[in-house]
């Protein structure tokens, strides 16, 4: 398969950064597949390599690319993937991909030699550099990023302990976390049901040195599980942190205005239609991912009007003071009122 | 004429303390109370402390009544232990002079902990007192009486050392130089003053 669409678009307006070498490009530029193995029924790997062999973007532990699915096609999508290396000089990005909605199933059709468009990496699930040591919790296929974490641990010579929890026969990367805890300083621990998760979560969050620091990726109910049992082993906010790749259900909202501070446009955003629908739909070029919630791009400037924020990305002070929002989920306070943003 | 400039007052790089001992943090899973010096008020408010604590969660207390000197604090062996032992969840409370309790706290971030694992109470939080200081002409921290925009005599290379209002948390200690009062030819000079 070869993605002519994209081929044509990227390579036409590669932009010129400050930056000449070739591992500082982390705009959108094509990769080509150098080889797909399926960890499980339903979670493929992918290495991505520069088509010319150039070295890649080094990037934080627990960085993601983006990847636009579907090319070209009523369907494309942009969907950000964890990068499972460490980071450290990468001469090929991995990605371990679970069969979920059509954009997955895109990347699963994918064979060695195809080109796909990627993004990135970006951080956005960073270790804390004074950590003096880490607990990572993965459930399912969030051990992407999780695994990402350990390996940099690994090559820096750190401690880590790594927790999965996953259902028998579907646990991708099981073979290389067991692999690295045959070494000094890495201790694994497996779960296979959600008692012994949360037993273990609970036993290993009473009993971390001084200065851990803890991430977690999984699904929904198990970071809830993950955050209750930090919280009730005492553990600072500071030092718990977590990656969601779904966010829960929303309900649709009340219908409000937003005015555009540059036009004095007024845009009505009815129930069940997002201030970034709204905007797009205006014509306003917002840049946005993951539209949950999720990824922080939809971020937009806010001036006046009080805002119900409902994403799972800003921090509470920056909810506090009010000045922005994510257009793809949060919405006004209250109903019929006017939020006006700074675009 | 010789325009003498006066810094802006800051608060930022100084210790803020509480005028009263904060309570036990009601979501800490076990607390470390460590009691510094002889002074009365020490012991009290380290009492209350492990009163209030040891009501609810497994609590420590460190005693440590000895002297706390320069870059590497003597202290009790049980506080290195007992930082050893530490989980998180922990909450540290130390009390006692501003001396030992700031190279204590730094003790305490050397092994690991933060701000929000750290609570202080000093017995001594106002006007001149004996501080940690750190010298940056002999590159040593002493014990120096004084406060910060102060001055104090360097026990190590004995000039005149103005006390900066700037404290390291992970030092422990106030940063100070040469204030550049002292009679010597080389002070004046350096700051473009025309020696008296």
């Amino acid at each position: 398969m070869t993605t002519t669409p994209v081929a044509a678009r990227s390579l036409a307006a590669r932009p010129l950064g400050a930056h000449l070498h070739a591992a500082y490009t982390t705009g959108p530029r094509l990769l080509r597949v150098a080889a797909v193995r399926d960890l499980t029924a339903d979670v493929r790997h992918l290495v991505l390599v520069d088509p010319e062999g150039r070295p890649l973007a080094p990037h934080e532990p627990g960085a993601h690319v983006v990847l636009t699915t579907d090319p070209g096609a009523a369907g494309e999508k942009r969907n950000a993937y964890s990068l499972t290396g460490d980071g450290f000089n990468p001469r090929s990005y991995a990605v371990s991909v679970l069969r979920r909605e059509q954009g997955s199933r895109w990347v699963h059709g994918l064979a060695p030699g195809d080109l796909v468009e990627v993004e990135g990496p970006r951080s956005a699930f960073a270790p804390r550099h004074d950590q003096r040591h880490a607990l990572l919790v993965a459930g399912g296929i969030g051990i992407t990023p999780v695994l990402s974490h350990a390996r940099a641990v690994v090559r820096w010579g750190g401690t880590v302990e790594v927790l999965y929890s996953y259902r028998p026969g579907h646990a991708a990367h099981l073979d290389d976390v067991r692999t690295l805890a045959e070494r000094d300083g890495v201790t694994l621990h497996e779960a296979t049901s959600i008692e012994a998760t949360a037993g273990l979560l609970a036993a290993r969050l009473a009993d971390q040195p001084l200065g851990t620091h803890a991430y977690a990726c999984g699904p929904v109910a198990m970071l809830d599980a993950y955050v209750a049992a930090a919280r009730a082993a005492g553990w600072p906010a500071e030092r718990v942190h977590l990656e969601r790749f779904t966010a829960p259900e929303l309900d649709a909202g009340v219908p409000f205005t937003a005015t555009l501070a540059s036009t004095g446009e007024r845009l009505a955003v009815p129930p069940g239609t997002s201030l970034l629908q709204a905007l797009l739909g205006a014509g306003r070029a917002v840049p946005n991912l993951c539209r949950q919630g999720v990824c922080g791009e939809c971020e937009v400037p806010v001036r006046r009007g009080a805002v119900e924020h409902r994403d799972l990305v800003l921090p509470d002070a920056a909810k506090e003071a009010g000045d922005r929002m994510l257009a793809c989920v949060s919405r006004a306070a209250t109903a019929d009122t006017d939020i006006e943003v700074d675009l | 004429m010789t325009t003498l400039v006066t810094p802006p007052t800051t608060i930022l790089g100084l210790p803020r303390w509480p005028t009263v001992p904060e309570p036990v943090d009601p979501s800490a899973a076990s607390v470390l109370v460590v009691a510094l010096g002889t002074h009365p008020r020490t012991a009290e408010v380290a009492g209350a402390w492990v009163r209030d604590a040891e009501a609810r969660v497994p609590t420590r207390l460190v005693v440590a009544d000895g002297p706390v000197e320069g870059d590497d604090p003597a202290v009790d062996p049980a506080l290195d232990a007992a930082l050893a032992a530490a989980r998180i969840g922990v909450r540290i409370m130390v009390v006692g002079p501003q001396h030992d309790v700031l190279l204590t706290l730094a003790r305490c971030r050397s092994h690991g902990a933060s701000g929000a694992e750290l609570r202080a109470f000093v017995v001594d939080a106002t006007g001149p007192t004996d501080l940690p200081v750190y010298c940056a002409h002999c590159r040593a921290t002493h014990r120096m009486h004084g406060e910060p925009g102060g001055t104090a005599r360097c026990p190590g290379c004995a000039r005149t050392l103005e006390i900066h209002p700037h404290h390291s948390a992970v030092r422990g200690s106030f940063l100070a130089s040469d204030s550049g009062s002292d009679s010597g030819s080389d002070s004046g000079a350096d700051s473009g003053e025309v020696a008296a």
